[in-house]
């Protein structure tokens, strides 16, 4: 039998949570939108967002973050900060490009960015997802985001209220989450 | 910009704004800093970026190009006071999704202008938007009906017919066609 530990003696130690395994599920998607949208570009975002999880792993095992709810907050510095390296660099290139004469490369695209985001097959599934919701809730959607119109916007043409309507959206989108889901299985 | 919580998220809809671009740097910075922590608003956008990306980039060609594509217009009168319209070449813009252009069809009524034009057999909306000379925006109805009556608008308009699905996407279009009174 087993004595009971004393009061002064240690508290079991818990082993720490695998941050190093968890780091791609858990941040990969995030980063490329993060980055999509700074950088316009999709393939820049990808590698902008690989940068990021290797130097953050780096910190890992060097024991730099060893507090998990200071990891997200890493996360996005880092990334912010390659993200910023990446302007600074494109701005140089293009002020040299301006001196040789030749115009700056076109100005990279938020929304062409986002489209690259979501690869084809998964578009079609996500078109059929929404067929399956109600014609009320994919009427929402499409307003708020093809048409991209504001919630007062979309309630005044409802007869509603904007916060009713954006109850409306948070179910859609998570009736709609749930049929990926499925989907997926 | 202080921490954001969800329910300013929710209350602000800054996933619909971040995805249009709408926000400011400022706002966008500190959504995706509560995002990165965040499952649940992370999701949501996630599923909200999944709608948008759903549909493909959206790309309108500028005012002033399809104003001279409107200017290969053929108008034809035919009967007591009914105008034809067909657009000669709609823009490559107006038709995703293929299928042909829908005639418009315009006359007078004591109510106003009216436009009419045959039904699609895949609709489940019609968008029509009347535009001035220089391109503003004078009036724009959504709807089920394939008659829309409006006030005829002075000087030189053009209209736009948009053959919508439930997903909001284009079916086909009739590009920009004059609106023109009965001489």
């Amino acid at each position: 039998m087993h004595p009971k530990p004393g009061p002064d003696a240690p508290a079991p130690t818990v082993p720490p949570p695998d941050l190093e395994a968890d780091l791609v599920p858990r941040f990969w998607g995030r980063l490329r939108v993060f980055s999509s949208r700074r950088l316009g570009d999709a393939a820049l975002a990808e590698d902008v967002a690989q940068e990021t999880l290797r130097r953050v792993v780096e910190a890992l095992r060097a024991g730099r973050v060893r507090d998990p709810v200071a990891l997200p907050a890493f996360v996005f510095e880092t990334a912010r900060h390659i993200c910023q390296q990446h302007v600074r660099t494109a701005g140089r290139e293009a002020r040299a490009l301006a001196r040789l004469g030749q115009g700056p490369p076109p100005e990279p695209r938020w929304p062409d960015a986002l489209a690259a985001l979501i690869a084809a097959e998964r578009r079609f599934a996500v078109r059929r997802a929404l067929s399956r919701l109600i014609p009320e809730e994919q009427h929402l959607l499409a307003g708020f985001y093809y048409e991209q119109l504001e919630a007062e916007e979309l309630a005044r043409r409802l007869g509603t209220t904007a916060g009713a309507v954006r109850v409306r959206k948070h179910r859609a989108l998570k009736r709609l989450a749930a049929l990926l889901a499925e989907d997926a299985r | 910009m202080p921490d954001l919580t969800c329910a300013e998220v929710d209350d602000r809809d800054l996933e619909s704004g971040y995805l249009a671009g709408r926000l400011t740097a400022e706002e966008a910075e500190a959504y995706e800093a509560h995002y990165f922590g965040c499952e649940r608003c992370w999701r949501t956008l996630e599923t909200a970026l999944a709608v948008r990306s759903a549909r493909g980039a959206r790309r309108r060609a500028p005012f002033a190009v399809r104003t001279l594509a409107a200017a290969a217009i053929a108008v034809i009168a035919v009967g007591a006071g009914w105008w034809v319209t067909r657009s000669a070449a709609p823009p490559v813009d107006a038709l995703r999704g293929g299928g042909e252009a829908p005639a418009v069809r315009m006359h007078e009524t004591p109510a106003g202008l009216a436009v009419a034009w045959a039904p699609h057999a895949r609709a489940d909306r019609y968008r029509l938007r009347v535009f001035s000379a220089d391109g503003g925006l004078l009036l724009e109805r959504l709807t089920e009906d394939t008659t829309v009556v409006f006030a005829p608008p002075p000087g030189a308009a053009f209209l736009d017919l948009t053959v919508l699905d439930a997903l909001r996407a284009v079916l086909s279009g009739s590009g920009l066609v004059p609106v023109m009174p009965p001489r």
